[in-house]
């Protein structure tokens, strides 16, 4: 698939329709872009952990329901 | 010849022992907004008679005892992407439905209201508080009184050129990517974007969720300690907020940054190509007082810095096409081109990719949080260069230029102060960062770097030739 058409699909997935002239300035853009994102696959973490906590005060209503 | 306007401190002093009233610091802020608004494009809207009005209870009840604090009777203006009752939002937008601005005022500026501030009017930002200066809008383009054809910085653009003309003595602005840091670095002033979760930011239109927030700007860390101890706070309709004592940061201001280890980070800063000349000489000068006042210099590497200024410049423009998605669907050619093309970008990035983003975020945030363990703050230069032109600057140009997104993905408190002019005439900023909640720490040293400089008091020549 050629930039052209990854960047077309991915508008089209987001339902927005630039000019012509933007979306050139976007296919321009894509290759950075992408080079950014890759670097973030690159690295090597030391393991991930999930964005979504619960704090100890949440976890109050549940307690006393189960009680 | 105008005499340069008073810090919030100063007006303070002066309201308390009856040299100036706020009727007074309004009429002259008025004067000043009258005589440079034309050229620098600081207001949206001004309430001048509200005002007014507000200032003269804030007179009376000085005169009857009632003293609500350093912010009483003091003039502030608000970034106009954040809802107040007496004037519309635009969010320098044909977007925004006029009636999102009639929920009244937002928390924060509740706050600042009931502590005696006097709201001046809405301050120009960039549509949505994205993209860059759009002249094909009808709404002002904000310009930098150190230099009219230069941009004081975005995209709390107003209320940076405001502080620094005197148009009013506080204000808000806000900050995704940098966007309170900048003006400030770029229009001489100082400006905190406080820990993540500290100040609700309900009332203002969306960005990039998980990386905004509305700070306080002014003219020394004084001023902005006395604006977050009134600013912070949970609220209830902002879940991100996090339950906390919040401190009397004023308080807290002792003068001293003896005995703090502060790391310095060069490489990833002074390092990058296209830095001004002038850069290394400010910075050093800024660190070599911070030694004088008997703080120990530590060289460090920030983890993660370049991933994490990536990991903030991807991730928010996916979170605010999640916002915009609708409109951009049916009303393209009602964003300006600046604003949609940065929100399309968001388009680009996959599921997955995010994912990524938001663990690398995560990682990132991690190691630097360990190395808070051996230090009490980070300081670097807020930006590489001074202010760029209006004309023929992309937002790329400005992220190659400044050294701030990082603290937006990693949410730690970043203040910016000013340390001197740079090889263009114009003022660039001195960075300082530390832990999560210890914005009453950053505050300490910025204010203790002002009592030991004055580049602070600095102000456009415009201000005192009007």
């Amino acid at each position: 698939m050629t930039t052209d058409q990854q960047v077309q699909v991915l508008l089209d997935l987001a339902g927005i329709t630039p000019s012509p002239e933007e979306f050139d300035t976007l296919v321009g853009q894509f290759p950075k872009l992408r080079a950014s994102i890759e670097a973030l696959w690159a690295l090597d973490l030391d393991g991930a952990q999930p964005s979504m906590v619960f704090r100890a005060s949440e976890a109050t209503g549940p307690q006393e329901h189960r009680s | 010849m105008s005499a340069a306007p008073m810090t919030i401190q100063e007006a303070g002093i002066a309201l308390r022992n009856g040299t100036t009233t706020s009727v007074a610091l309004v009429e002259a802020a008025i004067a000043r907004a009258d005589a440079m608004d034309a050229e620098v494009g600081t207001y949206i809207v001004r309430t001048d008679d509200s005002a007014l009005a507000a200032a003269k209870i804030a007179d009376d009840e000085l005169s009857d005892g009632i003293d609500r604090g350093p912010l009483h009777g003091i003039p502030m203006g608000i970034k106009d992407i954040i809802s107040t009752a007496d004037a519309p939002t635009t969010a320098q937008s044909l977007i925004l439905d006029p009636a999102w601005g009639e929920q009244g005022d937002a928390p924060v500026v509740a706050r600042l209201r009931a502590a005696g501030s006097v709201i001046m009017g809405k301050t120009t930002t960039m549509e949505f508080a994205c993209g860059m200066p759009d002249f094909d809008k009808p709404f002002p383009v904000p310009r930098n009184p150190w230099d009219l054809e230069r941009w004081p910085g975005g995209s709390s653009s107003g209320t940076g050129s405001g502080l620094a003309t005197g148009m009013f003595l506080g204000g808000l602005g806000t900050d995704t990517g940098g966007s309170v840091r900048c003006p400030a670095t770029f229009c001489g002033i100082t400006g905190l974007k406080q820990t993540y979760g500290l100040v609700p930011k309900s009332g203002c239109t969306e960005l990039g969720t998980s990386f905004d927030h509305i700070g306080p700007m002014a003219r020394s860390a004084w001023d902005c300690a006395a604006m977050l101890s009134v600013m912070a706070g949970a609220h209830p309709s902002d879940h991100t907020t996090v339950p906390y004592e919040v401190p009397d940061y004023v308080a807290g201001l002792d003068g001293s940054v003896a005995g703090l280890r502060i790391g310095v980070d060069r490489g990833n800063t002074l390092g990058r190509a296209g830095v001004d000349p002038e850069l290394e000489a400010l910075f050093e000068a800024a660190v070599a007082e911070l030694v004088a006042g008997g703080a120990t210099v530590v060289d460090i590497t920030i983890p993660y810095f370049s991933e994490l200024t990536d990991v903030t410049m991807l991730s928010w423009p996916a979170e605010v096409l999640a916002f915009q998605r609708a409109d951009l669907q049916s009303r393209w050619a009602d964003y300006g081109g600046p604003t949609r093309m940065v929100m399309a970008a968001g388009a680009l990035l996959s599921g997955a990719d995010l994912v990524r983003a938001d663990r690398v975020r995560q990682a990132g945030r991690r190691a630097i949080l360990e190395m808070f363990g051996e230090l009490d703050a980070i300081v670097t230069p807020t930006a590489g260069r001074g202010a760029p032109y209006v004309v023929g600057t992309g937002l790329d140009d400005v992220v190659e230029l400044v050294f701030t997104p990082v603290w937006n993905a990693t949410g730690f408190p970043a203040l910016s102060v000013p340390m001197g002019l740079g090889s263009e005439g114009t003022p660039i900023g001195l960075q300082i960062v530390t832990a999560p909640f210890a914005d009453g720490l950053a505050l300490k040293i910025g204010d203790a770097y002002q009592r030991r400089t004055d580049f602070h008091l600095d102000v456009p020549p415009m201000v005192l030739s009007y």
